[in-house]
């Protein structure tokens, strides 16, 4: 069954179109991966996928279990079950990981937080994440190393445990060990009722995980869908051919 | 200031609905106040583009032999953290709010439980309605 169905979707950014048409089917148990060059709508797609203000949808529609998630607000999206992990995540000072994280799993699932499972809960997942547990106390991403905001994503996923788990540029500007640490929080995460979407210019991480779909997204379309063969012909020969 | 004493001045500010907060202060270090430490923060948080944040510090430093800093930050609740807060979530309201907490807490976890906790609830109800 279809968890993700995205029909025919054009988002502008800025007055700008920058997906024109994009059409994709995530099944529960599957691993997908967005590839494409840099300003191809990749980022925009998941932006568009949580109702990102910013980005207006211009046509097209979002199903998500079934249900049409187009219009809905980005915090009843989450709620459904679809997490992003950010390329870029934000800085919230004053607010440790561990609240906000307890604060963010009651909103999520609508009820309350049992503190002593939660906190070991979260122990179990940084140890395996490889993050220092000094950073529960820490104000969330303040201060924190690019690798250690992506880890951080990682142990939100974990905890938050979402439908579909949308990973933008996780894999971005991390180091080799930092990759294989975030690929085992992913296959941590995956079972056969979950999915994942990762999105990424780069194919470092397919090194050391193993994907379903892979499709190619150029100039706001995806022109090419392939098993992970395709993701070891672009390392190879790049996206020209495609353009 | 007396000589190889300290001080510390941290100032924070909320303002939304075109509110306007001043800060002014003044630090004097006289001639015999060799040796002391000194420093201000002041942070002024906006909730929206209509509010107002001045802040004028006088810092009167007559010795050299100090240790003296001054910091200043100004900062508007983006719509990018907003965001952030709400794919994890949060509403909105949950969203400001949280932020607001987060930048008071240094301030919060200094007074006594019961104010702290009077602090939060003000918060809370300020936002309650302030956004639509």
């Amino acid at each position: 069954m279809s968890l993700l169905e995205i029909k025919d979707l054009y988002v502008n950014a800025e007055e700008k179109e920058i997906l024109k048409g994009i059409n994709l089917s995530i099944n529960k148990g599957e691993i997908h991966v967005i590839m494409g060059p840099n300003g191809s709508g990749k980022t925009t797609t998941a932006n568009a996928i949580l109702n990102n203000p910013a980005y207006k949808k211009m046509n097209g529609n979002i199903e998500f279990d079934e249900e049409n998630i187009t219009n809905l607000k980005t915090d009843e999206i989450a709620r459904k079950g679809i997490f992003m992990s950010f390329q870029l995540p934000e800085e919230i000072p004053g607010v440790s990981v561990t609240n906000f994280l307890k604060y963010a799993k009651n909103k999520i699932t609508g009820k309350p937080v049992k503190i002593f499972e939660f906190k070991d809960e979260l122990k179990k997942y940084m140890e395996e994440l490889n993050m220092n547990s000094k950073n529960m106390e820490r104000s969330l991403n303040v201060g924190f190393s690019g690798g250690e905001k992506k880890k951080n994503e990682i142990l939100q996923m974990l905890v938050l445990n979402p439908k579909l788990a949308i990973l933008d540029e996780t894999d971005s500007g991390l180091d080799v060990d930092a990759i294989k640490t975030v690929s085992k929080g992913i296959e941590m995460f995956k079972n056969e009722n979950n999915a994942v979407l990762i999105i990424t210019h780069n194919t470092k991480i397919l090194h050391s995980l193993k994907v379903d779909y892979v499709h190619v997204l150029v100039n706001g379309k995806i022109v090419k869908t392939g098993s992970q063969e395709l993701a070891r012909e672009i390392e190879e020969n790049g996206y020209a051919q495609y353009k | 200031m007396l000589p190889g004493t300290s001080s510390v001045v941290n100032a924070k500010s909320i303002s939304k609905n075109g509110g306007k907060c001043t800060y002014r202060s003044l630090v004097r270090i006289n001639e015999n106040s060799q040796n002391s430490k000194s420093s201000v923060s002041c942070e002024s948080l906006m909730l929206d583009d209509i509010s107002i944040s001045d802040t004028i510090p006088t810092n009167d430093i007559r010795t050299d032999k100090v240790e003296f800093s001054h910091e200043a930050k100004i900062g508007k609740i983006s719509d990018k953290t907003i965001f952030y807060l709400m794919s994890r979530g949060l509403s909105e309201e949950d969203a400001k709010a949280m932020i607001i907490r987060g930048f008071a807490h240094p301030i919060a976890k200094e007074l006594p439980v019961e104010y702290a906790v009077e602090m939060n609830n003000l918060i809370n109800l300020e936002l309650d309605g302030a956004i639509g």
